[in-house]
C-alpha cells in the first residue's frame, strides 16, 4: 500500500490476467501528482456544447483509451518479466523523457505500451488512478 | 467489556477504540498535514509537485478542522447567551 506522501514510492502489482502464477509480471505503480492527474481526468472526454446551428445537439466523446494510455504512460514506474510478445524475453524498460505539463518528466513509451493487451491496459489505469485518489473509505478515515 | 464498547462520533457508530480505526496512510497524511501548516511539503518542489492523492487528503482534513471549528464557535456562542 503506498502512503499517499512520497511522489517517488511505487508499489508492485501483478496483473490477475497474469496466468504464470509461479513468475508473474510485476508493475510498479507510482503516485500522479495533481497536474498529471488533471491532464488525464481531462482526456477522458470531450463537450461541445456550443454550434452555430441551435437544432445541433451537445456532443459528449468519451476517450477512455487515450485516458488509459495517458495513465499508464506517467503513471507505470517499472516492469519486471514482462515478456516481449515477438522475442518471448523480459523487456527492459527504458523510459523516454519528455517535456510534458511544465517540466521534464519520464515517460513509457508507447511502444512498450503497445505490447499490453487491452484487458491489461484497462487495470493498470485503474490501479494507477485509484492509487492516485483518496477512496470514500479512505476519506473517513 | 474492554473493546466491546460502542463509540457514537458524528452520527456513525464504532465498535472499541475508534483511535484503532485510524490507519497508518490517514496518521502519515495527519503528519505531514501538520509539516504542511508550518510550510514544509514532504517532497521537492511547489505544491504541483506532491501527490495528488495526498492534496485530497489535506483538503478533506481542512474541511473537517473547519467543521470542528464551526462546531466549537456555536457552542461558545450558545454558552454566552
Amino acid at each position: 500500500m503506498l502512503t499517499g506522501i512520497d511522489i517517488n514510492a511505487t508499489r508492485e502489482h501483478v496483473s490477475k490476467l497474469d496466468t504464470d502464477k509461479d513468475n508473474p509480471t510485476v508493475f510498479h505503480i507510482g503516485l500522479l501528482d495533481p497536474v498529471l492527474r488533471a491532464e488525464v481526468d481531462d482526456e477522458s472526454s470531450t463537450y461541445e456544447m456550443s454550434s452555430t446551428n441551435p437544432n445541433d445537439k451537445a456532443k459528449v466523446r468519451l476517450n477512455w483509451n487515450k485516458r488509459q494510455i495517458t495513465a499508464i504512460k506517467f503513471g507505470l514506474k517499472g516492469m519486471d518479466n514482462f515478456l516481449d510478445p515477438q522475442t518471448k524475453k523480459p523487456i527492459e524498460l527504458k523510459f523516454d523523457t519528455i517535456h510534458y505539463a511544465g517540466k521534464m518528466r519520464n515517460v513509457v513509451p508507447d511502444r512498450i505500451i503497445a505490447m499490453f493487451p487491452n484487458e491489461l491496459r484497462q487495470e493498470l489505469a485503474e490501479v494507477i488512478l485509484s492509487e492516485s485518489k483518496l477512496s470514500e473509505g479512505e476519506q473517513k478515515n | 467489556m474492554p473493546g466491546q464498547e460502542v463509540w457514537e462520533l458524528y452520527g456513525e457508530q464504532y465498535r472499541g477504540c475508534p483511535f484503532k480505526i485510524v490507519t497508518r496512510q490517514s496518521a502519515n497524511f495527519l503528519r505531514a498535514f501538520q509539516f504542511y501548516k508550518q510550510g514544509y511539503l514532504p517532497n521537492s518542489g511547489s505544491w504541483v509537485d506532491q501527490s495528488a492523492k495526498m492534496l485530497d487528503a489535506f483538503e478533506v482534513i481542512e474541511k473537517e478542522l473547519q467543521a470542528i471549528e464551526l462546531d466549537r464557535e456555536k457552542r461558545r456562542n450558545r454558552f454566552k447567551r
